[in-house]
């Protein structure tokens, strides 16, 4: 990927470029479809994974334990938060240089604008928009309440900042400033989840165990999807045409986005974790501490459960919907999963004691 | 659950299609040089299809110079291949403009582009997703003088019987293409 080189601007904040040549051998991890970044709960080590040749093939030096992870495919870089302190990490995956940029406050999260260079960086009841390559800070909202979630839509355009505990939603205009607000939901809610096409938000609300779905375009509420226990975080398929809601008892449904009617109930024996699609988003996959259970977004084909060997902690789809790659529990090795036959391939070992994060620069499969 | 009403016909008009894996390829479309085709044209070859729009900056340009790419380095068995770029943005591209544009990367890509209702059709073939928006939101025909455009990225083989033999993720390149192809011809030929 061709990488714009900006000036560096500085501002009324520190940026310090320690300039650490980690690799003299000139690796360049700058093809966001191939690498798989793996960082270790217990020290600063990155592995990075071939997932066009399913190796483990260098490891990368941090200057912290990361307990977040972002890669911007377009600039070319890994950016990591450490929860401890104010930094912002920064490693150029070309150069193989660090910087940092200091916040106010102690960082608690981050979202990459979908143009690589933007990256919002959430701390207590605050957004800060930078700019990580440039070293350059840009807007503060400071007009919501921690903790809160965050998501860029179609495109970029605006950014959506949902209050976990008041479901109040403050969608930001990302070229221009400009704040509006949206109830999402009442009371507690999940994480936000916009549909890929920027037509639907979604909410879990536990008070009332239902999935809350906006309509954006019509500007109105568009279903509330009743649950029996807990809803997860709902899902939509990346061709916008699926909502998949599940509860902790193992009780949901696949949920047609444009009709919103029921396509398939879920039964699982057991309490999900996450939720992912693949293969050309005509599978479903729900994550357990068990087992995979995968089944067809488009039938009520019985489900198929897959044992885990270990409890999974992170899971990526890559972007050509066919292989899903995760770190597990108390193991070295990366799970490999081929979606497309539904079977298990040879886990890739990444020299890590304890996997943890796992991040890729480019998971999905539509151009915006 | 509530149905919408007005923007039904539209709205299925845009939506990807999920379950088609199985579907065989089908469209009816147009090419500058050869009018209307369809996935029954260029008989016994293997069609590698990506989707997408002329005035796309980036991954468009990238899309098709795999699909040239990929064909190129299958040597004397490129020919086995037909590369095809097929509009999503039918409004704005004409079967004029997209034969031009694909002739910049190889004269031997074909270039497709139909009226709205056969983009939604040859998009639910392949399983993809297309749509247009407008300061983040999603907008419909009839469209805006401006608008953005969003589509799946894949790279989708097909064989000569026009089913569906894998698919190739954004990035994944025209070397690793061309070789996996080249796997695909091999077993053919055994």
């Amino acid at each position: 990927m061709k990488k714009i080189l900006f000036c560096l601007v500085f501002s009324l904040f520190s940026v310090q470029v320690f300039a650490t040549n980690l690799h003299d051998d000139g690796a360049r991890y700058d093809d966001g479809a191939r690498w798989a970044f793996i960082s270790d709960k217990n020290s600063t080590s990155v592995a990075v994974v071939d997932t066009f040749e399913y190796k483990h093939v260098d490891n990368l030096q941090l200057k912290a334990i990361p307990v977040q992870m972002a890669v911007s495919d377009v600039q070319d870089i890994l950016v990591y938060i450490d929860g401890k302190t104010t930094n912002i990490y920064i490693y150029d995956l070309v150069k193989n240089t660090h910087s940092t940029m200091v916040l106010k406050s102690v960082p608690t999260d981050m979202i990459f604008h979908s143009d690589g260079a933007q990256l919002a960086v959430a701390s207590q009841n605050r957004i800060d928009i930078i700019q990580p390559l440039q070293g350059k800070f840009g807007d503060v909202i400071d007009d919501l309440n921690s903790p809160f979630s965050m998501n860029f839509d179609n495109g970029g355009y605006n950014l959506y900042a949902t209050e976990a505990q008041t479901g109040k939603t403050l969608i930001y205009r990302t070229h221009d400033g400009k704040q509006q607000f949206v109830q999402m939901g009442q009371g507690k809610v999940s994480a936000i989840t916009l549909s890929p096409d920027a037509r639907l938000a979604l909410v879990s609300q536990y008070q009332s165990n239902s999935v809350y779905i906006w309509d954006l375009f019509m500007e109105e509420h568009f279903a509330t999807v009743t649950m029996t226990d807990k809803p997860w975080r709902p899902y939509v398929s990346s061709d916008s045409e699926h909502i998949i809601v599940i509860a902790n008892d193992g009780k949901g449904a696949v949920i047609n986005a444009w009709s919103g009617e029921e396509v398939r109930q879920l039964q699982l024996p057991v309490k999900p974790t996450s939720i992912r699609t693949g293969w050309l988003e005509s599978i479903g996959i729900i994550e357990s501490a068990t087992n995979l259970a995968i089944f067809d977004l488009g039938n009520d084909k019985p489900i198929l459960n897959v044992p885990l060997i270990k409890p999974l902690l992170e899971l990526v789809v890559v972007s050509d919907s066919k292989t899903l790659f995760a770190t597990q529990q108390g193991s070295s090795d990366l799970m490999v999963f081929d979606i497309r036959s539904q079977q298990s391939k040879a886990p890739i070992n990444t020299g890590l004691t304890h996997p943890n994060l796992l991040v890729m620069g480019i998971t999905n499969t539509v151009c915006h | 659950m509530r149905l919408l009403s007005c923007f039904t016909a539209i709205t299925i008009l845009l939506a990807g299609v999920s379950s088609a894996i199985a579907t065989p390829l089908s469209f009816f479309l147009e090419e500058q040089h050869l009018g209307s085709v369809t996935e029954k044209n260029w008989p016994g070859k293997y069609l590698l299809i990506g989707i997408g729009y002329t005035s796309c900056p980036d991954i468009c340009p990238t899309t098709v110079m795999d699909l040239s790419s990929a064909v190129a380095g299958l040597g004397a068995k490129a020919d086995k291949i037909v590369p095809i770029f097929i509009s999503v943005d039918p409004n704005r591209d004409s079967v004029k403009n997209i034969d031009l544009y694909v002739k910049y990367f190889s004269p031997n890509m074909v270039g497709l582009v139909g009226n709205i209702t056969q983009t939604t059709d040859v998009v639910k073939t392949l399983s993809a997703t297309y749509g247009y928006s407008l300061e983040g939101k999603p907008v419909y025909p009839p469209l805006p003088s401006q608008y953005e455009v969003y589509h799946s990225a894949y790279i989708y083989l097909y064989g000569p019987d026009r089913q569906l033999i894998d698919v190739f993720g954004y990035g994944l390149g025209g070397d690793k293409i061309s070789q996996k192809i080249a796997t695909y011809l091999k077993i053919e030929s055994l």
